[in-house]
């Protein structure tokens, strides 16, 4: 290995150019990441299955590839995680739960698993989830402090790329399970458009909002991911903005709930922004906006519960209290009151994208404030909930630390589709803010 | 006897849980659920407003490029 840096602290675009140069092999990135995982998930608990035979034949296939000169792809030799939600060919989806205890190994990958495979990516492994990707947690730690949450659902993606054993994750969003995640372990967390990735072979919870998302510890990286879990026919845009952005800052969202460190983080990160050029103005959301909020809840527990109901009126006694609270109480939800929601859902994005005709953007808190200090929540992801109910692209950015040491993350949404313009919105952003903190030793990339 | 109209009390869903569950259910979280209901119900639509549901997905071409078996 002729690398100069650390390989924990590569981001995926430097990874896969050190592999293309021939710098390194990815039979060594294999084994570096792999002792890396085994000298520090005793304590953080980010993963819940690596077949160590089957990455180092994955590595030796790329390998020979590489010297064949025929790399895969943009990844080539990348090490990714996986929630463990998706299916990995040969690994059992488990989700978290008791009820899938005794799955099956999954035949085939998940359609984002196989485009990562096509790209080029080494799959490491699953990482842990909370239970059907709901609430009730899973063991993985906050390598910023131990006796914090990661947030949820994509728990162990958001802890493994915070810790430098992989640099990117892949993990998904009903609520805020991305960038809720993202923002309390200090990493990049993007959530494309609802639809833009496929999401076949991926356990769902509620089919109007699951929606695929990357974790990672730049927006280049995002951005490269997208492209690579991107079918063939919406080939994506350059991320790269051609003008400064404009950003509306809708400071007042659901004011009650921002905590003072995270409403001063935002504040600070809007001023570093102005010094790149960025100007941000007060963004008014609708009246009544809060009531996305419910309107996002009684459709995910419905949805919910129409997918488990089959299993939990025979297994209920496999399913963890939460989730368990959650699919009882969405059975109780009248289909009137369901659709009333839709409606509610509808009328709200209406009155929300008129916005975006005077704004790149729209600044948010990604998360009320720092990582809650517990292990028995994953947070509340209300400030996350009402985009992806909207279906828009979002991406956590860290505004920096709190008094704690813990990340605070700032969280950008952008117009509907636009996902590449989100992208070169946060990377002009990005500029302006410090890199992706390190969690202190010995998770310190 | 007539239906109860939106929104419900928390009791009333707490009894159609008993009814599907058969032995009742917890949950704290009824009452916000319970709150949610009367939240959307309340909220000011015009009557032409159609539900959202589940937008359109991209066609499924993917799935034919699922690979290793």
């Amino acid at each position: 290995m002729t690398i100069s840096l650390p390989l924990a602290r590569l981001s995926v675009t430097e990874l896969a150019a050190a592999v293309a140069r021939h710098e390194i092999t990815v039979e060594e990135v294999a084994r570096v990441t792999l002792d890396r995982i085994n000298a520090l998930d005793g304590d953080l608990r980010a993963w819940v299955q690596i077949d160590v035979d089957a990455v180092a034949a994955d590595a030796q296939e790329l390998d020979t590839e590489s010297l064949a000169g025929t790399p895969r792809g943009p990844l080539h030799g990348v090490p990714i995680g996986i929630k463990d939600i998706y299916d990995v060919a040969g690994l059992p989806t488990r989700a978290g739960s008791k009820a899938r205890a005794a799955t099956a190994a999954a035949a085939l990958d998940s359609a984002p698993v196989a485009r990562l495979r096509a790209a080029g990516a080494l799959i490491v492994g699953k990482t842990a989830t909370t239970e059907f990707a709901a609430a009730d947690p899973a063991e993985t730690r906050n390598p910023f402090n131990l006796a914090h949450t990661p947030g949820g659902s994509s728990s162990g993606s958001a802890a493994a790329v915070a810790a430098g054993m992989v640099p990117a994750a892949l993990g998904s969003q009903t609520a805020g399970s991305v960038l809720r995640p993202a923002s309390f372990c200090g990493v990049v967390g993007f959530k494309p458009s609802f639809g833009r990735v496929e999401r076949t072979g991926v356990v769902p919870f509620a089919w109007s909002l699951d929606t695929m998302g990357t974790l990672t510890r730049n927006v280049a990286d995002a951005a490269l991911l997208l492209g690579s879990l991107t079918p063939p026919s919406w080939q994506p845009a350059a991320v790269k903005a051609s003008r400064p952005p404009r950003i509306g800052y809708a400071a007042r969202i659901l004011h009650q709930w921002q905590q003072p460190s995270m409403r001063e983080a935002l504040e600070r990160a809007t001023g570093s922004f102005a010094r790149v050029g960025v100007r941000v103005e007060e963004a008014s959301l609708p009246a009544d906006f809060d009531t996305a909020v419910d309107a996002q809840q009684l459709i995910m527990l419905s949805e919910a519960a129409t997918f488990h109901a089959p299993r939990f009126m025979s297994d209920a006694h496999l399913y963890g209290p939460r989730i368990r609270a959650m699919i009882e109480a969405g059975l109780t939800i009248p289909a009137v009151s369901y659709l009333q929601a839709q409606r509610v859902r509808r009328d709200l994005c209406e009155r929300v994208l008129p916005l975006f005709s005077r704004f790149d953007a729209l600044l948010v808190p990604a998360a009320p404030g720092p990582a809650p200090n517990t292990l028995e929540s994953t947070g509340d992801p209300a400030f996350n909930a009402p985009w992806t109910m909207f279906g828009l692209p979002a991406i956590t950015l860290c505004a920096g630390l709190d008094a704690d040491g813990l990340p605070l993350g700032l969280q950008l949404v952008g117009a509907p589709r636009a996902d590449e313009a989100l992208l070169a919105v946060a990377a002009w952003c990005e500029q302006a803010l410090e890199a992706a903190p390190n969690p202190p030793a010995p998770f310190a990339a | 006897m007539t239906a109860p109209q939106p929104p419900y009390s928390a009791e009333q869903l707490q009894a159609v849980a008993a009814t599907i569950l058969g032995d009742g259910s917890s949950t704290a979280l009824l009452q916000r659920v319970a709150a949610a209901i009367a939240a959307v119900h309340a909220y000011p639509l015009a009557p032409e407003t159609e539900p959202a549901l589940i937008p359109a997905q991209l066609p499924a071409e993917a799935s034919a490029e699922r690979s290793r078996a």
